[in-house]
């Protein structure tokens, strides 16, 4: 199934390097858009409908924390999956995330297989294969 | 620090170097800031070729002549987030820290600094030149 995805990251080139991680993961993308920060990616999904959201912590006006608090107030989280892609591995910043509602979590560095599996798992498709 | 490298840089490491010795001058070096559990430095020294070659590779580039020098700084940012980021999370796991956004140092090699509570610091031999990590700690809460 090729996926809608959205990629949320302050960083020009890791939003590069996530859309060819996905792609070389062996994953379809059928669109993608991108995001330099909450505010942003809040601005497209006024807009679009995706599959899943990727989407970095560290970034200006509206942090991933912040942009998935606001996701989870208008009740997007319950119709799409959101995983944080960050530096921070630590058990402590993973669970908080997880009770503001991401449903995925990938620490950097990441294979593409992880990617891949974690999109798979959030969005459902690999339950359905 | 190896893996960071291998797995989102694609980039082997040759052996170790002497993270102490100094870097050629037109060498790249990055700094940021973590505070939260501790507090501290982080920075990154890294051959000025080493990074075009790592940039290259992230970057996904067919042409290196399209690869500007702002986009290889931004490489080297993301790898010196990277790094720290993994650095702190292996060191103190149940821990929460924040990180500054990695800006560029002029002076390319290490000048002498006040002590701090605690130094590591690690180097390697990369494809176009060398690659030195340091991190500084500054205080830790109980």
């Amino acid at each position: 199934m090729p996926f809608r995805v959205l990629i949320v990251d302050d960083s020009p080139s890791m939003r590069t390097f996530i859309k060819r991680v996905i792609e070389l993961s062996g994953l379809e993308i059928g669109a993608h858009w991108e995001a330099g920060d909450g505010v942003e990616a809040l601005d497209i999904l006024d807009r679009e409908w995706v599959d899943v959201i990727l989407t970095d912590i560290n970034m200006p006006r509206m942090n991933g924390e912040e942009f998935v608090r606001h996701l989870s107030g208008c009740g997007l989280l319950s119709t799409v999956p959101v995983i944080v892609i960050s530096t921070d591995a630590t058990t402590a910043r993973r669970e908080h995330l997880r009770k503001l509602g991401a449903q995925g979590y990938l620490a950097k560095p990441f294979r593409p297989e992880a990617l891949r599996e974690e999109i798979e798992r959030v969005t459902g498709v690999a339950s359905a294969n | 620090m190896e893996s960071v490298l291998e797995t989102m840089f694609f980039a082997m490491a040759d052996g170790e170097a002497d993270p102490m010795d100094p870097l050629p001058p037109d060498s790249y070096r990055m700094g940021m800031s973590f505070d939260g559990a501790c507090e501290g430095r982080f920075e990154v020294r890294i051959a000025k070729e080493a990074a075009h070659r790592i940039a290259e590779s992230f970057s996904g580039v067919a042409d290196p002549d399209d690869l500007t020098e702002g986009g290889v700084l931004e490489v080297v940012g993301e790898l010196t987030n990277m790094i720290c980021g993994s650095m702190l999370s292996q060191w103190a796991e149940d821990k929460i820290f924040s990180l500054s956004t990695p800006s560029r140092i002029a002076a390319p090699n290490v000048p002498d600094r006040p002590a701090a509570l605690s130094v590591a610091s690690r180097a390697f031999v990369l494809d176009g030149g060398v690659l030195a990590a340091e991190m500084e700690l500054t205080g830790c809460r109980p």
